[in-house]
């Protein structure tokens, strides 16, 4: 998964690596991972980006998306298609 | 009446339900319908996924009115160095997968709001709800994908040239 990493390094998605010796592997989980998307790299926020969405974060003025709460359905409805 | 949509939290017995899931030809879309299908046994899905990074990785469905499958979104966690490189690292949001079928692109036309932004509504809502991690939705994109809808255009204001490293702020919307 690109996004849920503990590190912000760039990303290596267009092969998995195989599992360093000594790590667990995943149970179960073979090495033929889901081809991610060639050439995508992580480029860092300037300086000045990064300040300007804080600026922003700090602003108790600025609007404010709330986003909207979606409500919940059954699964029932997907299980149900031939 | 507005089509609005609905999420299914995705589980494994959710699979047969995505079988089919088609959100594009081109390199960068492909990936994302092959996430999203890949059975738990298969390294980097959607589900092998979630049960690594356990309570830290949310992925659900989306259906409208007609309980049609229009797509998925996914929200999980990461640490950033914030706010510049070199910085202590905060807990933050990140959408790592998120996508819409093909044939619901731009949908609903005549009756707003699009699936799209309902999408992002849902997800900016579920990261608000995240009061352990900073306030920052990250989205990566990729720098080929010039069709992206207009709400992760709103999203990505702070696009660098190029770059798929794009951050919004979950409690701002900052755009």
């Amino acid at each position: 998964m690109p996004g849920t990493t503990d590190h912000n390094q760039p990303l290596q998605p267009t092969r998995v690596a195989p599992e360093p010796s000594g790590c667990a592997k995943d149970a179960d989980v073979t090495d033929a991972g889901v081809p991610l998307p060639p050439g995508l790299q992580a480029v860092r926020l300037s300086e000045k980006a990064a300040q300007a969405i804080q600026t922003i974060i700090d602003d108790e003025t600025h609007p404010v998306s709330e986003g909207r709460e979606m409500p919940t359905a059954d699964a029932s409805v997907l299980k149900k298609k031939p | 009446m507005p089509d609005l949509l609905r999420k299914i939290p995705f589980t494994e017995d959710l699979l047969p339900a995505v079988a089919d899931f088609d959100c594009g030809d081109e390199e960068w879309e492909k990936p994302l319908a092959a996430w999203i299908k890949a059975p738990p046994t298969v390294k980097n899905g959607a589900l092998s996924q979630m049960a690594k990074y356990k309570g830290k990785l949310d992925v659900w469905l989306h259906v409208n009115g007609a309980d049609e499958l229009v797509g998925y979104s996914s929200l999980g966690a990461s640490n950033w160095e914030w706010p510049t490189p070199g910085d202590p690292r905060v807990p933050v949001n990140v959408i790592p997968c998120v996508a819409i079928q093909k044939r619901f692109w731009g949908c609903p036309k005549g009756d707003p709001p699009r699936y799209s932004a309902q999408i992002f509504d849902h997800l900016i809502f579920q990261a608000r709800k995240r009061t352990e991690r900073y306030p920052l939705l990250g989205l990566f994109v990729d720098p080929r994908n010039v069709r992206q809808s207009p709400s992760t255009k709103r999203l990505s204001s702070w696009n660098t040239s190029g770059s798929i490293w794009t951050t919004g702020s979950s409690t701002k919307a900052c755009c």
